[in-house]
């Protein structure tokens, strides 16, 4: 999963780049496998925060060929939903009180019944981004793409989070703050 | 740089070309939902709760033929380094003992490593570097700044295993679990693997005592974490070694390195250093196995922010290392309980300092000939290490 780093490395830097410039964002990413004394880039930042979630991944790799979805583009409401999950969920699974809802990613049938019912729901109406997002997430966990066997670090991540309370604030404000 | 840009981007649009290629399929809207009813399928055995966890307890030592209370015997653990500290103990057959502990120039320095050393009855063998930053860097494919709290154990199937922990950046609070084996007694050992525990970048968890073995043929490690709010908790692992489910002690905050001993196949007794400013140990009880655990109470004895050993005797009773004071670490005592840790002998004082000294992190064993061992920080210097027949606990036992 040191590639889910390159992944990362290129996103943040085809971001911050001009359009035309982008490429250089992809040969920064992969010149971050190369080992330095120590250790490459791509491991220092994967000890600072670990793998990224397969939902993160998979929205990076929609994102990175050109498809990222209209509900992360320009919706708050999506990215809201999960910036909200995550500031409830990681306070309480870092000791805030006695109930710990990390403990539900481990036979997680209760975590997939409790995400399943709404990702359906948006399918119904014709979105199926969120059931798809899901779908992916079940298959890589059960494959043990990453180190975890939480599935709450298969859906979820500390940089999905910021990233989805960033886009939420952001696309929130064009909303609702557009001049007429 | 033009050059390379447009072809860049010509191979980007062959890309995209051939993806829509494929999509026309993804159109379909029955497809998600065939897709989910497959995930939701292939997902199913791992989503089954996991049967009642029941400790699988060791058969009896066999009995010591009564002995003269004798002397402690003294042999301190050869410590190539200048710093050494956490020991942890396990057996490794008749009248062997092996001990772990992290040692280099400083708690926290990078040249610090985890050193293995095997008591042969009489002696005890030149340390061996096991586990060195550098190798947890390759095995983990990620940076790591420095390690630590090494716990061995013999899983009595010609396996040892060895947690500890890493840090990537900042201090302890930053630490992750690592778990590797060694199938030849510790000469060699397999490839580091992280143990993911914790969804915030796998911050904080720390172990410090040794498993409880569960009758499914799984383990159970106590547990703590220190970011933003100390507490212990009980990680469940799988036969595998990896984490199956994870339990939280109600009421812990401010309470860490857990120290659990079992009763029987479902009752169990943890002790926990106290972190708060009560300076008392703490005390929890589970009576299903570890699922579940009371709120800790604070018992008579004291604790200076400091961690403890507990060990169950082969006769039953418990006992205690710890150091016996409000603030400081200059003393080390031990404790006996026959009644389950309600009631304790007064502390027998092995290790009687001054000022900045410092004798702490005891780790317990009682090996298979029946003699107890007892390891410790002595100093920060190296790992002290005492052995006693269990006759020689009589002089505690008196004063109980």
């Amino acid at each position: 999963m040191i590639l889910a780093q390159v992944l990362i490395v290129t996103a943040l830097l085809a971001w911050l780049l001009p359009r035309r410039w982008q490429f250089i964002a992809a040969v920064v990413g992969l010149l971050s496998l190369l080992p330095l004394p120590e250790v490459s880039p791509a491991m220092a930042l994967r000890g600072l925060w670990g793998d990224p979630s397969v939902t993160a991944l998979q929205l990076l790799a929609l994102c990175l060929t050109g498809h990222a979805p209209r509900t992360f583009l320009v919706g708050w409401k999506g990215p809201a939903g999960i910036a909200l999950i995550a500031l409830l969920f990681y306070p309480l699974a870092l000791g805030s009180g006695s109930f710990d809802p990390y403990r539900l990613g481990y036979q997680p049938w209760l975590l997939v019944a409790a995400l399943a019912l709404p990702a359906l729901c948006a399918w119904w109406r014709g979105r199926p981004l969120w059931l798809w997002l899901l779908t992916i997430d079940l298959l890589a966990w059960a494959a043990g793409l990453l180190e975890s066997p939480n599935l709450w670090d298969t859906l979820l991540d500390p940089l999905l989070a910021l990233a989805c309370l960033f886009l939420a604030v952001r696309n929130g404000w064009r909303t609702y703050k557009r001049p007429t | 740089m033009i050059f390379i840009d447009v072809l860049a981007k010509r191979w980007l649009e062959r890309l995209q070309r051939r993806f829509y290629a494929l999509t026309p399929w993804a159109e379909n809207r029955w497809i998600p939902l065939a897709a989910f009813a497959l995930a939701l399928l292939v997902s199913l055995p791992w989503m089954h709760p996991l049967p009642a966890p029941r400790f699988a307890i060791a058969a009896p030592l066999p009995a010591l033929p009564a002995h003269k209370p004798g002397q402690l015997e003294r042999l301190d653990i050869p410590n190539p380094t200048a710093s050494a500290h956490s020991a942890s103990l396990v057996n490794l057959g008749p009248g062997r003992v092996g001990a772990v502990w992290f040692a280099g120039s400083r708690e926290g320095a990078t040249d610090v490593s985890i050193y293995l050393s095997v008591f042969s009855g009489r002696d005890w063998s030149e340390p061996q570097a096991v586990m060195t930053r550098q190798k947890v860097e390759q095995d983990t494919q990620r940076l790591v700044r420095k390690l630590g709290n090494p716990v061995l154990w013999n899983d009595g199937n010609g396996t040892l295993h060895l947690w500890f922990v890493s840090v990537s950046y900042g201090g302890w609070a930053g630490s992750a679990l690592n778990h590797v084996t060694s199938k030849d007694g510790g000469l060699h050992w397999g490839k580091v693997q992280r143990l993911v525990t914790s969804p915030f970048w796998n911050i904080s968890t720390l172990a410090r005592s040794a498993p409880l073995p569960l009758a499914d043929g799984g383990l159970a490690l106590p547990v703590y974490h220190e970011f933003i709010a100390k507490h212990p908790e009980w990680l469940r692992l799988d036969s595998r070694g990896q984490a199956a489910d994870k339990g939280r002690v109600p009421g812990a905050a401010r309470s860490l390195q857990p120290a659990v001993v079992a009763a029987d196949s479902q009752q169990a007794l943890m002790l926990l250093r106290d972190a708060s400013p009560t300076h008392r140990i703490r005390l929890a009880r589970s009576v299903d196995g570890g699922a579940h655990w009371t709120p800790p109470i604070a018992t008579e004895l004291p604790n200076p922010d400091a961690g403890i050993a507990l060990l169950r005797l082969a006769d039953g009773r418990l006992l205690l290392a710890y150091n016996p004071q409000d603030s400081d670490r200059t003393q080390l005592a031990l404790s006996l309980s026959a009644d389950e840790g309600q009631s304790w002998s007064p502390p027998h004082v092995i290790e009687n300092g001054s000022g900045q000294d410092e004798f702490s992190y005891p780790a317990l064993l009682q090996d298979e000939e029946g003699r107890i061992h007892l390891a410790y920080t002595w100093k920060r210097e190296r790992i002290a290490h005492l052995s006693f027949h269990p006759d020689w606990l009589k002089q505690l036992r008196e004063l109980h």
